[in-house]
This record gives C-alpha cells, sequence and structure tokens, in this order.
C-alpha cells in the first residue's frame, strides 16, 4: 500500500468524538492528572534525594579534595600541579589562631587560614553554603564563618565591618582591626553552627613570613572512584622528604551508598506500583466508553476505516486528554512536592541533628520529562486493549447491534421483595466479568497497601529500635590518627565525674608496625591487589612497592601509616558474641593474652587464608617484638567500630585485640577511639546539655557525637514523616481504586439506563431499581471485603512474618481498626454512589428514557 | 462487461439443530451500469447476500468477484481498504458519522483513503441529490430523507464499482421513499453506476432493472 495522507480525517473525527464524552473525558483527565501528580511527586523526591544526599556527603567531609600533603616544597607543588591524573590541588596555609572569649566564660581558638583560589574555589566553596561577600586579598582583610561571628557576638554582619582579634602566631600574640569582606556557613558533624574559622589573605601570610613549607598543606582531589590508584601513583611520581606523606581520606561508610540505593529502589518501585494503578483506571474508563460507542466504531469500519485507523482515532483522544491532564499533574506535583520534600529529605536523613543535609527540592528538567514519559507510558499501555477491541469489531455486529438484539434481562413482576434483586444485583456485577475484576483489583490494592504500609510503620517501635540500635546514652567517636585533638583519660574522667553518669566504657586503639613476609600476608596482599591496586600494575610490583614500603626507614620514626595496622581493643563480650556465631572459636586465655587475635573483614574471599596465620608486630622499632596468631575474621555487623578505621592498602585490616595486651603493648600510649556513657534516664536531658558544652571546649571538630535522646527524637520524626508520605500515596490509589467504581457505576447505569427503563415499564419501582443498584455496590464491597479477610490477610501474615527481617526490632501489629475504617468507608461508598447515580439520571420522562436508543 | 460475480455462496449461522443456512448456494452475475434489486421475505437471506457480496462478512465457501478480482482472498486491513475504494454503501438507518456535517459525511471514505475529492464531481452529486443549501449541517438537524440523500451522495463519492443498498428507503415514508428511489435511478443511469439494492417491497423493486428473487437462501 502506498503511503497516504489521512491523518487529517482521523485527526478530525478523534477531535470531534473527544466532545462528545464529557464524563469519560473527566474520568479520563482525572487518571491522568493523578498518575501524572503521583509520578512527579515520587521522581523529585527521589531526585532531590539523591542530589542532596551527594551535599550531605561532601558537606560533612567538608572539602571536596580526598589526599593531602602537608609540608609541601614549591617543586612538590608544581610538580603535582602537573599530573594529569588529578583533577585539581589547592593550596591551604595554617596562619595561626584567635582566641575568642565565648558566652559562657570560656576561651575559644579558631584557625586562622589562608586558602588559594584553587583550594577555595573548587574544594572548600562546594561544601559549605551561604557564602556573602568575597575572599579576602588585602592583609587586613578576614572572611569568617557563622559560628565565628557567633562567637564575636556579631548579630547583622556587614560588608566592610570592622573586627578585632587577638591572635597568635608561632606563639607571638597580635591584636588587630581587620575589614570583614564576608562570611559563609559551613557545616560540622557535632554542632548545628558549624565550626569556627577565620580565613586571611595571602598578603596576611607573607607579612608574617607564613610559607608552604612551613606551614602549608596541599589538598589534592583525584578523579571520581580512583582515590586509592591516585594515591599510590602520587607515592611514585613525587618524591618526599622523610616526614611527609600522603594522607588519603577514604569514603569508609560503605552504608552510604546502599542507602542510596535502596531509596532508589524503593522509588522505582513506588513508580511502577503507580503506573499499575495507573493502568487499571484508564483502561477501565477507556475500555468502558469504548464498548459503548462499539456501534459507532463498527459503522466506522463499514465505510472502511481500518482497524489501524480505528485504533488511531481511539489512541488520539486519549492522547489529546493527556495534553491537559500531564501538565496539571505536573503543576500539582510539583506544588506538592515544595511542601512535601522537604519533609520527606528530614525523614529520609534519619535524624533529627541533621543539618548538613539540606532540604532542597530539584526542580531538575528530568523529574518532568521522566513523569510525563512515565505517564505516556502507562496511557500507551492501557490504551492498547481498548484500541485493539475498537479495532477489531466486525462491521455486521456493529450493524446488527441496531437491529434491537440487545441483551434483555428477564425479570418477574411478581413480588416487592424477595431475594431476586439480590440476585439480579450479583448477575449485574458479574455481566462483564472484565469490569468487575478491575474494580475489585484496584480497590484491593488501595486497601491493602493502606493496610500493608500501616502494620508495617505501626510495627515499628522506638523503644526496640533504641535498644538494638543505641545501646548507650551518649557516644563519641573519634577516628585517629586524623583526630588532631585525642580524647584522653582527662577527658573521660571529666565525663565521669558528671552528675548521673553510671558507666562510661572505652574503646582503645594504637597504631602497630607489621612485619612484611609475603607468604604469612598472601590472603591480604591479594585481597587488596584484587580490591584497590591501580590499573595496570603487576601483583608482583605490588608486592614489592609494600615490601619497599616496609623497608622504608624512615616511616619507622613516624608510625601512622608506615607498614602496619591499627589495633583495636574491646571488651571480652565482643568475643563471646563472636564465638556465638562463627566456627572458629577463640580460647579466651589466648585471646586476653595477645596470642589469638581476630582481623577485620569479611569471610567467603582471599581474607580466609588469613585465619591461623601468625604475623609479627611491634610499637616502634626499640619495643618489643609480638607474635600474634590470627584467629577468625570479625565482620562490621559484630564490630561496626572497626569497619570505620581507615586501613593501608597492601597492609593487614584492623586487629581486634584485648585491653590487657593492649596496655602491654603500647605501655598506655593509645588512642581513645570510643567513649560509650550511660546515665539514669532522669538525667539525660541535663547530661545531655553538660555534655555539648564540653564539647564545644573542644579545638578539634573531626570525632562524633551521638545522643540516644537525639537519635530517639529523629527517628519519631522520620517515622512520622513516613507515614504521612507512604497513607498518602496509599490513600490515593484507594481513591483510584472508589474512582474506578464510580466510573464503572456511572457508565453502567448510563448504558442500561433503557433497560432501567424497561424494568420500570413492567412494573419495577424506583426504589426497587435504586435498591437493585445499591446491592450491587454491596456486592463490590462485600467481593473487596472478602478479598481483604483472605489474600490480604495472607499478605498481612507474610509481612508479620518479614518485618523483623527488615527491622529487627519491630513487633508486627494487626491492623484491626483501620480494616474496620476502610471496611466502614467501602460498604458506605458502594451504597450510596449507585442510588445517587440513578437517581440523577433517571429524571427524564419515562417514556422518553424508552425511546433512547443505546448508541 | 461484468462488474460483479457470485459463485455458489454457502453461510450458516449457528450449530447442530440451531444452524440456520442464510446462503445455501447462490450464485448471481451483475453488468456494469444496472440497476439490480432483491427482493425476498424477513429472514430470506437476502441482507446477508448483500453483505458477502460487500465483503462485511465472509461465507463459508463460495467465490466473490468485482471487476474480476476475488476479494475474498484479501486480508481483513487490505478488504477494507478495497471496500472503500471500490464498493458504496447504503443502509436503512443511514449510519451517518454524527459528529461530522453533510460535507464531511460525503467525503469521509475519500478522506480515509488520503486522497483529494475530485470537488467538481462532489459538487455534481450535492446537487443532484439537493443538498446544496445543507453541506454544512449535521446529520441530526436533517430529516429522515435528507439523511438517506447524505448516505447515498457518500456511497457515490469514491465513485465506486458498485453501490449497494440495504432497504434504503425503510426508515422512509412512502412519498419520500419514492423520491429517493427516483434519485437512485437518475443517478444510475446519470453515472452509468452499477446499483444493487435489497427491498422486501416489491413496488419499490420494480424501479429496477431487473429484480432478483430469494428465499430460504436460494434464488428462484
Amino acid at each position: 500500500m502506498h503511503s497516504i495522507k489521512n491523518k487529517k480525517v482521523i485527526a478530525r473525527v478523534s477531535n470531534r468524538m473527544i466532545m462528545t464524552d464529557r464524563i469519560r473525558n473527566l474520568f479520563s483527565v482525572i487518571a491522568i492528572i493523578l498518575t501524572s501528580f503521583m509520578i512527579s511527586v515520587v521522581f523529585s523526591i527521589g531526585i532531590s534525594f539523591s542530589q542532596n544526599y551527594s551535599t550531605y556527603k561532601l558537606r560533612a567531609k567538608g572539602t571536596l579534595a580526598e589526599i593531602t600533603l602537608d609540608h609541601p616544597t614549591s617543586n612538590q607543588h608544581n610538580a603535582i600541579l602537573g599530573l594529569d591524573y588529578i583533577e585539581s590541588v589547592g593550596l591551604s596555609i595554617y596562619a595561626g589562631s584567635a582566641t575568642i572569649a565565648t558566652e559562657d566564660g570560656q576561651t575559644a581558638e579558631i584557625a586562622m587560614t589562608y586558602f588559594d583560589e584553587n583550594e577555595w574555589k573548587e574544594h572548600y566553596q562546594p561544601a559549605i553554603s551561604e557564602i556573602h561577600g568575597s575572599y579576602p586579598m588585602e592583609e587586613e582583610e578576614i572572611m569568617l564563618s557563622i559560628k565565628a561571628l557567633e562567637y564575636l557576638d556579631i548579630k547583622e554582619p556587614q560588608v566592610g565591618d570592622c573586627v578585632t582579634l587577638n591572635y597568635k602566631i608561632a606563639g607571638q600574640e597580635f591584636t588587630k582591626d581587620f575589614i570583614l569582606t564576608g562570611w559563609f556557613r559551613n557545616f560540622s558533624i557535632t554542632d548545628i553552627d558549624g565550626s569556627a574559622q577565620v580565613l586571611v589573605s595571602e598578603k596576611f601570610c607573607n607579612k608574617y613570613g607564613l610559607g608552604m613549607e612551613d606551614y602549608g598543606t596541599l589538598s589534592i582531589s583525584a578523579p571520581k572512584g580512583k582515590i586509592e590508584a591516585t594515591h599510590i601513583r602520587l607515592y611514585n611520581d613525587i618524591s618526599l622528604s622523610e616526614e611527609q606523606k600522603f594522607l588519603a581520606i577514604y569514603d569508609t561508610t560503605r552504608s552510604s551508598s546502599d542507602v542510596l540505593i535502596g531509596s532508589m529502589a524503593i522509588i522505582i518501585m513506588l513508580a511502577l506500583f503507580i503506573v499499575l494503578s495507573g493502568y487499571l483506571l484508564i483502561y477501565n474508563i477507556m475500555y468502558i466508553s469504548i464498548s459503548k460507542d462499539i456501534r459507532f466504531y463498527g459503522m466506522l469500519k463499514t465505510l472502511g476505516t481500518t482497524p489501524k485507523q480505528i485504533k488511531s482515532i481511539v489512541r488520539r483522544q486519549l492522547y489529546l486528554l493527556a495534553v491537559v491532564g500531564i501538565p496539571v499533574g505536573l503543576l500539582a506535583g510539583a506544588a506538592v512536592s515544595f511542601a512535601i520534600v522537604p519533609a520527606v529529605m528530614k525523614g529520609m536523613g534519619g535524624t533529627s541533628k541533621n543539618p548538613i543535609m539540606p532540604y532542597d527540592i530539584s526542580f531538575h528538567p528530568i523529574i518532568f520529562i521522566g513523569t510525563a514519559l512515565f505517564t505516556l507510558l502507562t496511557i500507551a499501555i492501557s490504551i492498547r486493549k481498548p484500541a485493539k477491541l475498537a479495532g477489531n469489531v466486525s462491521p455486521i455486529d456493529a450493524l446488527r447491534y441496531t437491529e434491537g438484539k440487545e441483551r434483555k434481562k428477564r425479570i418477574e413482576k411478581r413480588g416487592t421483595k424477595g431475594n431476586k434483586i439480590f440476585r439480579m444485583a450479583f448477575r449485574n456485577v458479574m455481566r462483564d466479568r472484565k469490569k468487575a475484576l478491575v474494580v475489585f483489583v484496584s480497590l484491593f490494592m488501595g486497601c491493602i497497601t493502606l493496610l500493608s504500609i500501616n502494620s508495617f510503620l505501626g510495627s515499628i517501635d522506638l523503644e526496640k529500635y533504641l535498644e538494638r540500635y543505641v545501646p548507650y546514652n551518649f557516644a563519641y567517636s573519634s577516628y585517629a590518627p586524623y583526630s588532631k585533638d585525642r580524647f584522653d583519660m582527662d577527658f573521660v574522667e571529666k565525663i565521669k565525674s558528671m552528675d548521673g553518669v553510671e558507666s562510661v566504657e572505652t574503646m582503645h586503639a594504637v597504631y602497630a608496625l607489621v612485619e612484611f613476609d609475603e607468604e604469612v600476608l598472601e590472603g591480604v596482599l591479594k585481597h587488596d591487589y584484587d580490591q584497590h591496586a591501580a590499573q595496570g600494575t603487576t601483583y608482583e610490583n605490588f608486592v614489592k612497592s609494600m615490601y619497599d614500603l616496609s623497608r622504608n626507614e624512615g616511616f619507622y620514626s613516624e608510625q601512622e601509616l608506615s607498614y602496619g595496622t591499627w589495633l583495636l581493643a574491646v571488651d571480652d563480650d565482643y568475643v563471646e558474641e563472636y564465638n556465638k556465631t562463627n566456627k572458629n572459636k577463640i580460647n579466651f586465655s589466648d585471646f586476653r593474652e595477645g596470642k589469638s587475635v581476630l582481623m577485620a573483614g569479611s569471610s567467603g574471599g582471599y581474607l580466609d587464608s588469613m585465619i591461623g596465620k601468625t604475623i609479627t608486630i611491634m610499637k616502634d622499632e626499640v619495643s618489643e617484638i609480638y607474635d600474634i596468631t590470627i584467629g577468625g575474621l570479625i565482620g562490621s555487623d559484630l564490630l561496626s567500630e572497626a569497619g570505620f578505621m581507615s586501613h593501608l592498602v597492601g597492609a593487614p585490616p584492623v586487629l581486634v585485640v584485648s585491653k590487657d595486651f593492649m596496655e602491654k603493648f603500647s605501655g598506655g600510649d593509645y588512642y581513645i577511639n570510643h567513649i560509650y556513657i550511660n546515665c539514669s534516664r532522669n538525667q539525660e536531658e541535663l547530661l545531655l546539655e553538660k555534655l555539648q558544652q564540653l564539647n564545644r571546649t573542644r579545638l578539634d571538630t573531626t570525632f562524633n557525637f551521638s545522643s540516644r535522646l537525639e537519635e530517639g527524637e529523629g527517628f519519631t520524626s522520620s517515622i512520622a514523616t513516613w507515614k504521612v508520605i507512604t497513607n498518602g500515596i496509599s490513600a490515593i490509589l484507594f481513591m483510584v481504586g472508589i474512582l474506578n467504581f464510580i466510573n464503572v457505576m456511572i457508565t453502567g447505569v448510563d448504558s442500561r439506563k433503557r433497560e432501567l427503563a424497561v424494568m420500570e415499564s413492567i412494573g419495577m419501582t424506583k426504589r426497587q431499581i435504586g435498591r437493585m443498584l445499591s446491592l450491587e455496590g454491596l456486592t463490590y464491597a462485600t467481593v473487596i471485603t472478602g478479598m481483604l479477610l483472605t489474600i490480604g490477610n495472607i499478605i498481612l501474615w507474610f509481612i508479620s512474618k518479614n518485618v523483623n527481617a527488615v527491622a529487627d526490632y519491630a513487633v508486627f501489629e494487626y491492623p484491626l481498626t483501620l480494616l474496620l475504617l476502610l471496611s466502614i468507608v467501602q460498604y458506605g461508598i458502594c451504597f450510596l454512589v449507585p442510588a445517587i447515580v440513578y437517581n440523577t439520571s433517571s429524571k427524564e420522562v419515562l417514556t422518553d428514557r424508552l425511546r433512547t436508543v443505546v448508541s | 462487461m461484468k462488474i460483479l460475480r457470485a459463485e455458489n455462496l454457502i453461510k450458516t449461522y449457528g450449530e447442530g439443530e440451531s444452524a440456520v443456512e442464510a446462503l445455501a448456494g447462490v450464485s448471481l452475475e451483475v453488468e456494469e451500469g444496472e440497476f439490480v434489486a432483491v427482493v425476498g421475505t424477513s429472514g430470506s437471506g437476502k441482507s446477508t447476500l448483500l453483505h458477502m457480496l460487500g465483503g462485511l462478512d465472509r461465507p463459508d465457501s463460495g467465490k466473490v468477484y468485482i471487476r474480476n478480482q476475488d476479494i475474498l482472498s484479501f486480508r481483513d486491513e487490505d478488504l477494507t481498504v478495497y471496500r472503500r475504494r471500490n464498493i458504496g454503501f447504503i443502509f436503512q438507518n443511514y449510519n451517518l458519522v454524527p459528529i461530522l456535517n453533510v460535507y464531511e459525511n460525503i467525503t469521509f471514505p475519500i478522506e480515509l483513503d488520503g486522497t483529494k475529492p475530485d470537488e467538481s464531481f462532489i459538487d455534481e452529486i450535492i446537487h443532484t441529490l439537493r443538498l446544496d443549501k445543507m453541506s454544512k449541517r449535521l446529520p441530526n438537524t436533517l430529516s429522515g430523507g435528507q439523511q438517506q440523500r447524505v448516505a447515498i451522495a457518500r456511497a457515490l463519492s469514491t465513485k465506486p464499482a458498485i453501490v449497494l443498498a440495504d432497504e434504503p428507503t425503510g426508515n422512509l415514508d412512502s412519498k419520500t421513499s419514492m423520491e429517493v428511489l427516483m434519485l437512485m435511478q437518475t443517478i444510475s443511469r446519470r453515472f452509468n453506476q452499477t446499483t444493487m439494492m435489497i427491498t422486501h417491497n416489491t413496488e419499490i423493486a420494480q424501479m429496477a432493472d431487473r429484480i432478483i428473487r430469494i428465499e430460504d437462501g436460494r434464488i428462484i
């Protein structure tokens, strides 16, 4: 067949047809609006979350850079600038500290820092917000963080304000009036207001002769996912002095990507669910509309309209409605997103003390395009079958249709009541099984989502959550060696002396040098070569570089990050817990003596071969040498603390030892990595305040402080937000079901207008007809209630069995009240709608209705 | 020249005891330009015959040739296209598209084909059928006779090989019926249009050049 230009006539027919069925149009547009609305809300939550989450991670880190080098020479600086495999290099110079008296009578020392343009623009700016003004250029100019403004009691800062600072450079004290050129908000895990910071100009550094070799740090950012490879290459390409080393901050929180993937999975599932329910609704509306117009399509076919052309007439009508529906849905979605997204962001963030996570809504074009596409996809799959029905209509059947051979229902006149009416109602419901099924499924889906979500979220118990996941009232963690200001026993004693403190537990760490023995360490070497080695590096070269590192004497003088690993000392109960779940049991006395240790890592890989190996460790080259045997692998599920500690690629991961051995090995010179505090319940709030005060006096802010009280608040609000969102979505699904039902009733009554008139003419009273229709509605409600009690209960049972797998602290609760409520609402609607529809449609005179030709 | 030829058409509806033989081996031929009437009582099989000849339905066996082309050998989609180009239908209940105006109804089959209507020809039909003043009106504003005239115009618009009319005056009063039939006769002569009309009314059948009788699915 030659290609023919018949688009115009198809367009004309569809455009005019669309005006003939107002109710169908209204329902279709509502269905399209609902679908695009829900999809756009879900998409904007998803995309905003993923964007905000990466901002959160960046802000928490404080810089875009991953690798640092202290005391660089300008030769090294230039050499690194010339490397093609790094993203950027920035220079910062430590320019002393300013001393400020804080409100509570204490003094705080604030670091004064200079950033070169690269460091400021490429590494620092992306991790801060609310930047006002510009970077200081002149010697007497400064820029402050909002926290520093707060310390200085500057409420309404203006560019050009005079700020007087007392500061120390290399032990010498100065006082000077500075001009404020700007301020910004930085972020800190411990304090909502960020940390205090003073930024100074290059001229300031020059004046005091603060050069990079003495006071500088180079910060290097590596291409995405290549931090470790870059780290290793830097060692090869840049010659360092004996004291220098490249420090790398790896993203050790593996769970962060899990959070993201998990959230994305939920969002995609929701989107598919919405597509499915949208499909049910649109399909139903179009199917009914086409069955109603079947004679018309048959006639078109008699006149020579091909099935293809008829299908495109049907499709075109729906797409025209989509042109109205999708934009409205998008706008409504955007409006609601403004309100909902920030709330959800807070909810997803988990805890309330998370100001670092922005609550921004992203109006990314992807949201609009994605929503439009998903909605169109829904429409396309919904219309397929109805269009086929219209396209395949036999012209003869369509013609017959007018010959009065319409199916008629026989009814008997006798009796004004009787069970006849009920039987008729049931037969009417089942007359079009497909239609009935769609109503059943969509109403059931709405109900069961509401029930499932509520029973699931209802099972999540705050108390149990806290018991399981926040076993201590307060916890400190500091990840040596990055923390400049270590926790010491004084600090621990200070806490111990506070009122209400019941117990304080600590976890200690120390760095141990490991003797390099290729054979003994083969499992570790192979594991790390597999996971972390740079591309193109052979195993032999990798092993050799480790050997060189271990022989590099310069490293021995400064132990941290030379060839070796962290020892983490824990109490016996961790070993007890370990022995409960593992085959390779550890002997307690061996563990206490340090003969037997645990290595952090998961089994199932090269690391398995390390079990039973004996390695040699020492604190430094002059101290005693110890031989320790690796008794087993301890996963992060038992000891999450180990997962957060850095480990040198090619050297063994964290080794878990007893406190006795730690004492012996380190001679008391260890880091306090974790402090866990328990207190009496009534003192919790008071103690929180005291600890927060204590935290403010610390120079270093790289430690992490958490409180069960705040976690609990955050958890409650996060559950509450989730409830609002998920209930909102399931309420919409429920509405879709009801809409489907109303549509079926309206079109059902409308297309049976004549049939109902015939019944009336032979003596069925209007009341009886109304009752019959209401009974039809009740049949729907009963079937769905039945489905809820059977299939629904199976699903709920399944949830009750699995709720613990998702949240191990959850206790399942049967949603009886909600089930009752849903049933009542459903019965009410199903009872009232049919009668109302009939009453409005039966206002015409009987003879007129009798004459109506069903078309 | 023979424009239509049917060979031994058989069609049975239903199965077993309730089976009804609608056509029991019908063969017929129609010459170009002929105006043929098929008469028969209700249930004689005349409508079924018309449906088979027009390609609206398929017989159980037998063949239909239009201009020597075996139309039943086409696939459905192609048959539809063939039908709209070569066969014009006129129905008892007019079957006008209610959402299109008179002119659009008339040109509908042509536009479905994607071709441009031959305007002078359409104008001539409209003029002959006295529809000039109502070409912009919608079908539901017209009387029955007017609607049937529009249906006739539509059937002619594609210059079909044959026009099949199924009780074209069934819904019209006798005066209007006569008018419509006169018009059909005129057109058949004027445009040399082959036309086959089925009716149960022998009086109306008299207007045709030839009358074919059908009873119990057989031509007698």
